[in-house]
Formats: structure tokens, C-alpha cells, sequence
């Protein structure tokens, strides 16, 4: 269990820039997801922490200690990879000892025939079995210790992978993408079981996945990432309700936000789309952005207020506990979602032109460079 | 197709019993489309081999009006006669000299050239040369070059008599004294030249066939075995590169073996057999007894022996493969 900072990361291949000096603070047993679409650098960060590639400036510190000379394994981390990264000619056994035995076995006591004749090799050989056992134990997988890693199904592997990275019990576990080979509902299954993992060890996690669903349901804090900067590093919650960006509003959520132009006058009465918000900006701002979740729109069916707009039914999306309603505003191109009631949804037919209103405090103003525009407190 | 409709008519056939004795019109037909393909394959195939095989159980000469059955005399001869134990002895000895020869020779080449940034195409290329130039031509260039008086190998060693090569190598102080070894015209040497020349040949293709292998390697193994903690090149390439290569290796195991029984042009152009049958392989005795002596019987009992060998390593490959090194 370690603290791990990261003071002014970057990274360059050649001319392309992918880390613009990057700072993160990782608690001793803290979840921390850096999330992204792909190309944003999430991985390249995380290798640079392993080790695997080195920084072009910055400095990687590991419970205090400067690490930036440090070879991978001498880091005491684990990894877990999006392709498991199993050695497909060993066993399940064999794949879980590995580690220890790299770690625990000399040179001489690791040599083909040679190293069945030195003493002490035994006793080793047998405690590090001990520890394969009780991780397999932990993990469920004792049953597939004989198996090869060809021989197991997706989720299987991802445990074998998981237990390599535990038996030697790292300071850190880092995890590349781990779910994303897996099939939807292994991986939502997946998702707690990793969450129930942590929260065991109680040991550092360092996730990485492009999928914000992983990201805010597992993480104590998440770091979202675009272009090679963090956009905004904050606790789940944090980052869904109060986005310090336009693309961290839109990128987390799922459906997307909705985007409305808008733009406020010089006293900060801000009008989008035809109707004005009751809360203001601090001034003038030409072209603004208002951003409204579909959870935030309350759709009414009957009539319209001052505070709502037109709303012409396209796409009704059936998902069981709750309906997305697609359609346009004010007959324009503009491509808004409306979360509704089962009930609500079958009172409306498609084509149908209903009223939607942002729900009042929920609506966020974003600037023309992205920024989130503060509204006055009242 | 004759396939399908051959399948197609057994289904109803065997869900009534009734019908089953008397094969359906549409069976026939399914045996009728594939006849044609059968017939080549036996006539174009098979047939050559079984007459080879019937051959060498005769004293046939080509041209003669018959011959007369001899039994396994041939075979006998062939394991009590000294030219056939030369034969089978300097076959065994370029087989097991040049196939670890070149496949080592290649992997390690390929590794080498893998961990290259640049430079690595020159390499490949270089390397590659001896593979695409004709064995033949390459055979006359190594004569000359390894003549006794004239050749420029034997020519460089005298130049270094009466250094301090001489101190430190008897073999060199003999060499100097008297002569340097004739390198095709001596019995304790023919063989390793020829054995030399084969490796020379053959290690660059292995090269390319192990380059091709080593792209299949993932990335991701490395980076686990280095966070695993495999520190040393030699860890990484028992861990992750060796058994990754398995299915490459088989493959250049088995085709090395084959093209290495197969050795014919370096022997035929340089040392036709000799000296004293040190070079005598198996596929320039069945040159030598079957077309020159016109001795087909013998030439066919070498030829059923050769087949034996490389259908006992393939057979070999296809039990390596499937129960060692393909992993899925």
C-alpha cells in the first residue's frame, strides 16, 4: 500500500505531444479511474507508471520514493492488461507462480535442471505454492489451477489475470482496460466484483478505461482525461453533477447531455432556444452553450409554460424503468433527450409535439472555450 | 458439392432402415463427382511411390525386357554394404550438423535484427542473399575459394604463419608446417565443408521465417514479463519469446530436416560423393545408382528409405503441433 504522486508528467513521441504536464495525487487505498475517449493518453500514463515507458519530463514517486530509474518490477506494482497478457504455455498454476518465482527464485535455483539440485529450492517452491493456492481460493479459480489459459472462457482468464497480479500482493494494482474483452453482462457483473475486491484489499487501484459507466460506478475519485490534459479530476458525483467542462459533461453520461445554443445579454439573462432561464450569468456572453441531462428535462404533455420548449417526439426508447424520448426542439435540428416515466411515455405517441422544461437549478452554462460559466447565486 | 450430395441422400437413408441395403441413385452420383479427383490422386501421387516401393524389391535395370523379385536383398545390401553405411552416416551427419546449425543461426539473426531500429532490411536483405542465389553457382564460388594452393581462405591462414597464431593452436602450427587442410579433398574435412556450406545457405531463410514469427509475439507478454519481474534478456526469452516461436520453430524444424535430406547440388558440383564416400549422401546415391549405374532397384530401396525419414518427421511435426506448441 503506497501513495503514488505524479508531478508534471509529459510525454512526447518525436514532434506529437500526448502528456501536457500532468499532476495526480493518489491516496494510500484509493480507486482512482482516469477515463477518456481512446487517443487521450489514459494508457500512456498508466505505463509510465508501471515503468514500461518512460516520461519525457516529470517525476513518478512511489510511497515516497523517486522511481523514475526504476525498474518495472522493482516498482512492486501489478498490472492487469485488456488482453490478460497470460503465457499461453503455462498453466493457470504456472501463470499465478511466475511472478514469485521471478521474485523469490535466483538465477541458478530458476535453471531448466540445475535448479532442481539446489538446496533450499523445495521449501520455496513450496510456500510460493501456499500463496498461489489461497489467492486461487480467493479468487474462485482453484478448480482451473491444471487448466492453459486456451482452455478457460473470458471471465475466467480475467481472474487468472487478476490473481497473477494479486499473489505477490503489489503496492499498487494497475488495470489497462480489464473488461473491456469481456461480454456486457460479465462486465457489469465484473464491475462490482472489482469493486468488492478493492474494498478487501484495501490497496491501491489505478483503473483505466475509455467506458464512463466503469468510471463512476467504481472510483473513489476519477480523472477525465482528453487530449493529453486532465480535465477535471473529482469524486464521481462531483464529475456527473458538476462538470467544470463542456466535453467532461458530455463525455460523462450516458445518453449524452443535451447542448442547447443559447446566449445571455448585459445584464446575464440568459435566453436559449426562445426561453429564458430565471438564474443569470455574471454578464454578457455572446454564444454560450446550455447543457441540460435527459434525467433534468421534465416533459409535459398537456401545455407548455414560459419556461419550456416545444418538443416534437422522433425516436421513443424503451428501456424497461424508463423511456428516452428523442425528438427536436422549437422544430429545429437540434437533437434533444427527454428521460420519462413508463406511464408518462404512453400517454405520447410519436410525432406528437409536447413541452420539455428544464428542471429548475439543473440547467449548466458552458462558454464558447468550453468553460463552465458559473451562474449568480441568488 | 459431391460432398453435400452425398450427405444430403444418407440422412433419409438412415432414418429408414428399408431403404439402407441398396445405396440411393443419388449416392452413386456423389462417388461418380469425386471419382475424377481420386483417380488423379492416385494415378499423379500415390502411384509413383507404391511403383518406387515395388521396385525396390527387384533387380530392374531401365531398358531391360523384365526383372526378377529379390526380396529385401536391396535393403539388406543397404544396411550391411560400407558404401550405404558411409551413405546413411553422412546423411545423419549434415542432417544433424545443419539443422541446429541454421536454425540458430536464424533465430538468432532474427532476434538480433528484431531488436534493430534501423538498419534492419539492410540486414535482412544481406542475409537473405545466399537463399535466392543458386546453390549451384554459390557451390563453384566456394571451391574456388577453398582451394588447397589457390583459394583465398588457405592463402589468408598462410599469411598468418609464424605469429602468434602459431603459439596458440597446434592445429595452426601443423598447418603452417606442412599444409592447410584440403578442405573438399580430405575425408576428416569434406563432410564439415559440405556441412558448412548448407548452413551458410540455409540459416537465411530460417531468419525470415523466425522474423515472421517473432511480429505474432504480442507486445502485452513483454510488458506482464517485465512487470513480473523477468529483468534479463534470457528470462524474457524463456518466458515469453522461446515458447511464443514454438509453432515457427516446428515448422522450420521440419523443413530444414527435409530440405537438409535433400542436400544434392553442393555434393554433386564440388565433391561428387568423396573423398572415399565421406560425402556420399542419400539423394546423390540415388542420383548416383539409379540414373548413372542404372542400378533402379537399389536406387528405389534408398528412395522408400528416404521417404520413410521425412514421413517419420512429419508425422512427428503433426504430433508436436498438436499436442505442444499451439496453445489456443
Amino acid at each position: 500500500m503506497a501513495r503514488i504522486t505524479l508531478s508534471g508528467i509529459e510525454k512526447s513521441y518525436g514532434a506529437t505531444r500526448v502528456l501536457n504536464g500532468l499532476d495526480i495525487d493518489i491516496a494510500d487505498g484509493e480507486f482512482l479511474t482516469l477515463v477518456g475517449p481512446s487517443g487521450c493518453g489514459k494508457s500512456t500514463l498508466l505505463r509510465i507508471i508501471a515503468g514500461l515507458e518512460h516520461q519525457s519530463a516529470g517525476d513518478v514517486a512511489i510511497g515516497g520514493r523517486l522511481v523514475n530509474q526504476v525498474r518495472p518490477s522493482r516498482r512492486d506494482l501489478a498490472m492487469v492488461f485488456q488482453s490478460y497478457a497470460l503465457y499461453p504455455h503455462l498453466t493457470v498454476q504456472q501463470n499465478m507462480e511466475t511472478p514469485l518465482r521471478l521474485r523469490d527464485l535466483n538465477g541458478w535455483e530458476r535453471m531448466p535442471l540445475v535448479g532442481a539440485a539446489m538446496p533450499g529450492r523445495r521449501a520455496k517452491l513450496d510456500t510460493l505454492r501456499g500463496l498461489v493456492r489461497e489467492t486461487a481460493e480467493t479468487l474462485k479459480i482453484d478448480h482451473l489451477l491444471q487448466r492453459k489459459p486456451g482452455q478457460l472462457s473470458g471471465g475466467q482468464r480475467q481472474r487468472v489475470a487478476l490473481g497473477r497480479a494479486m499473489v505477490r500482493k503489489p503496492v499498487a494494482f494497475l488495470m489497462d482496460e480489464p473488461l473491456s474483452n469481456l461480454d456486457a453482462a460479465l462486465r457489469v457483473h465484473m464491475r462490482s466484483e472489482l469493486a468488492e475486491l478493492h474494498h478487501a484489499l484495501n490497496t491501491t487501484f489505478i483503473y483505466v478505461t475509455h467506458d464512463q459507466a466503469e468510471a463512476l460506478t467504481m472510483s473513489d475519485r476519477m480523472a477525465v482525461m482528453m487530449e493529453g490534459d486532465i480535465l477535471q479530476l473529482g469524486t464521481p458525483d462531483e464529475i456527473y453533477l458538476d462538470p467544470a467542462d463542456r466535453r467532461v459533461a458530455e463525455f460523462i453520461g450516458s445518453p449524452r447531455i443535451n447542448m442547447v445554443e443559447g446566449e445571455a445579454d448585459s445584464a446575464g439573462h440568459v435566453i436559449a432556444h426562445g426561453i429564458h432561464l430565471k438564474r443569470t450569468l455574471g454578464g454578457r456572453h455572446k454564444a454560450l452553450s446550455i447543457g441540460v441531462r435527459p434525467e433534468h428535462l421534465d416533459v409535459l404533455p398537456s401545455g407548455g409554460c414560459s419556461e419550456s420548449w416545444p418538443f416534437t417526439i422522433s425516436h421513443k426508447e424503451n428501456l424497461g424503468s424508463d423511456y428516452f424520448l428523442h425528438g427536436h426542439v422549437n422544430g429545429g435540428g437540434q437533437r434533444v433527450i427527454a428521460r420519462a416515466a413508463p406511464e408518462l411515455a404512453a400517454q405520447v405517441s410519436l410525432g406528437q409535439e409536447v413541452h420539455v422544461r428544464p428542471r429548475p437549478g439543473k440547467a449548466m452554462a458552458f462558454g464558447a472555450d468550453n468553460r463552465r460559466l458559473r451562474f449568480v447565486e441568488t | 458439392m459431391a460432398v453435400d450430395v452425398a450427405t444430403s441422400s444418407a440422412v433419409p437413408a438412415a432414418a429408414s432402415p428399408a431403404r439402407r441395403r441398396a445405396p440411393a441413385p443419388a449416392s452413386l452420383a456423389g462417388y461418380a463427382f469425386v471419382a475424377p479427383a481420386i483417380l488423379l490422386m492416385l494415378v499423379i501421387l500415390v502411384a509413383p511411390v507404391l511403383i518406387a516401393a515395388a521396385l525396390s524389391f527387384t533387380d530392374y535395370s531401365l531398358g531391360n525386357p523384365g526383372f526378377d523379385w529379390v526380396g529385401t536383398d536391396n535393403y539388406e545390401k543397404m544396411f550391411s554394404r560400407s558404401t550405404y553405411t558411409k551413405m546413411l552416416t553422412a546423411s545423419a551427419t549434415y542432417v544433424l550438423v545443419v539443422v541446429p546449425g541454421s536454425i540458430g543461426l536464424g533465430l538468432g539473426a532474427a532476434l538480433l535484427i528484431n531488436s534493430l531500429k534501423r538498419f534492419g532490411d539492410f540486414y535482412k536483405t544481406i542475409y537473405f542473399l545466399p537463399v535466392m542465389a543458386a546453390l549451384l553457382a554459390m557451390a563453384i564460388v566456394w571451391e574456388f575459394s577453398l582451394h588447397p594452393t589457390i583459394g583465398l581462405v588457405n592463402k589468408t591462414l598462410e599469411a598468418g604463419c609464424g605469429t602468434f597464431l602459431e603459439q596458440i593452436s597446434d592445429w595452426y602450427a601443423a598447418g603452417c608446417a606442412r599444409n592447410f587442410p584440403l578442405w573438399f579433398g580430405d575425408p576428416d574435412y569434406a563432410i564439415w565443408t559440405v556441412c558448412f556450406i548448407g548452413i551458410w545457405q540455409g540459416f537465411g531463410f530460417n531468419m525470415v521465417l523466425y522474423l515472421a514469427g517473432l511480429t505474432g509475439v504480442p507486445r502485452e507478454l513483454y510488458h506482464a514479463a517485465a512487470i513480473d519481474g523477468a529483468d534479463s534478456a534470457w528470462d524474457r526469452f524463456r518466458l515469453v519469446t522461446w515458447p511464443m516461436l514454438g509453432p515457427t520453430t516446428v515448422f522450420v524444424l521440419t523443413i530444414t530436416t527435409i530440405r537438409s535430406f535433400q542436400v544434392f547440388d553442393t555434393v554433386e558440383a564440388i565433391t561428387g560423393g568423396g573423398p572415399s564416400k565421406s560425402t556420399y549422401v542419400m539423394m546423390f546415391a540415388i542420383y548416383e545408382k539409379a540414373i548413372k549405374h542404372n542400378l533402379i532397384g537399389i536406387g528405389a530401396a534408398i528412395t522408400v528409405v528416404f521417404l520413410a525419414f521425412v514421413l517419420i518427421l512429419t508425422f512427428l511435426q503433426r504430433w508436436l503441433v498438436e499436442r505442444r506448441v499451439h496453445y489456443s
